[in-house]
């Protein structure tokens, strides 16, 4: 019991420092962009919009984790939360693979992770949508709620680039 | 002789259909103006038909889609939990919630100046259905994950998981020519 709370603690510091790292990366690429934003806020917005979806890779692949090292999750059929993490899992992994293979170098130039933070805010969010509308129109007994709460918060930090990219109208409009 | 289960195509859904085609129609007039003419041969010429294809084509799946929601709603129609469980409603569904934040976006920022010229509406359209293929996928993927796949063979549902291949297949080709165009930048094609 003490080994498998020590195994999730270290899984969730990870994702912390993978989250951390990722985002500062990407923000220092955002920093070297030529062309700045008009306002100040403005700047702080696209900021955020560009981290975001690091964030969202982090805790994506610290959920996963959780999920991997727990069996009770892996149980067909799988919990509301498992099938969360996994389809931003997967849609995650496909847009990184497609974008290393395919991208022209000539794009990528200091800019892969603003490049690749774009992809990722608008193919994972549509994915996390269609997850949420095949599980809510059939809604399944709820169980294992770590597990829900972690499927939850990762849906959630993927709809957070959706809900800002909405509110862009109404905090600049 | 046993019945057939499932609903026939009826007066009533060719009307639903006609609705969503004059939908369909209305969109891809607004689309129209921004349709080039494509090169007369090479590489650049397919790029150009692939754009055609997606967004007339996208202008109409969507309305559709929508028809197709209205029609598997109509009586007799399986229960709730039934529907939940086909691939070709809940791709309809699915669809349709995707669009929901573009659409609020755009509400948001309509009034800005830049919005209202005309030929902008291609560029908004394009933020609009930018969700919906991925929304598809995810869809897809939590009914088989859940074990809930159960496609019905009738027109309705078959028709739904149509305009679903639809919008996968889209994903699938906007991947395919990327990779072509960098193999194509390597030398490998002509």
């Amino acid at each position: 019991m003490i080994g498998r709370t020590v195994l999730r603690a270290a899984i969730i510091l990870a994702a912390v420092a993978l989250g951390s790292v990722l985002m500062r990366r990407a923000d220092a690429e955002f920093e070297l962009l030529p062309s700045r934003p008009s306002s100040a806020w403005e700047h702080r917005y696209s900021r955020v919009r560009n981290a975001l979806p690091w964030a969202g890779v982090a805790a994506t692949l610290g959920a996963a984790g959780l999920v991997a090292a727990d069996p009770r999750s892996r149980r067909r059929p799988w919990s509301a939360g498992a099938i969360t993490v996994a389809t931003a899992a997967f849609t995650a992994a496909v847009v990184i693979a497609s974008y290393i293979l395919t991208f022209p170098p000539a794009f990528r130039a200091n800019r892969d992770f603003i490049n690749l933070g774009d992809q990722l805010g608008t193919r994972v969010p549509g994915a996390v949508i269609g997850v949420w509308v095949a599980l809510l129109l059939a809604p399944r007994r709820r169980r294992r709620a770590p597990m829900e709460l972690a499927g939850l918060l990762v849906g959630g930090i993927w709809m957070l680039d959706v809900v800002l990219l909405i509110l862009y109208g109404v905090i600049f409009g | 002789m046993r019945p057939n289960p499932y609903r026939r195509f009826s007066i009533a859904d060719a009307m639903i259909l006609v609705v969503a085609g004059a939908v369909a129609a209305l969109l891809g007039r607004s689309i129209a103006p921004s349709l080039k003419e494509p090169p007369p041969s090479g590489f650049a010429a397919i790029w150009q038909y692939v754009g055609w294809v997606q967004q007339v084509g996208t202008c109409a799946a969507v309305p559709g889609m929508a028809a197709m929601i209205a029609i598997r709603l109509r009586r007799p129609r399986p229960s709730r939990l039934r529907l939940s469980f086909q691939p070709g409603f809940v791709a309809c569904v699915a669809v349709m919630a995707s669009l929901l934040p573009g659409l609020a976006w755009y509400a948001g920022i309509r009034h800005r100046p830049g919005f209202q010229r005309p030929g902008f509406f291609d560029q908004v359209w394009y933020c609009v259905t930018e969700w919906t293929g991925t929304a598809v996928l995810g869809a897809w993927i939590a009914l088989l994950l859940a074990r809930r796949w159960r496609p019905e063979p009738s027109w309705i549902d078959r028709t739904g998981r149509a305009l679903g291949f639809y919008w996968i297949g889209l994903l699938v080709l906007s991947y395919g020519i990327q990779a072509m165009l960098e193999l194509q930048r390597r030398g490998f094609l002509h």
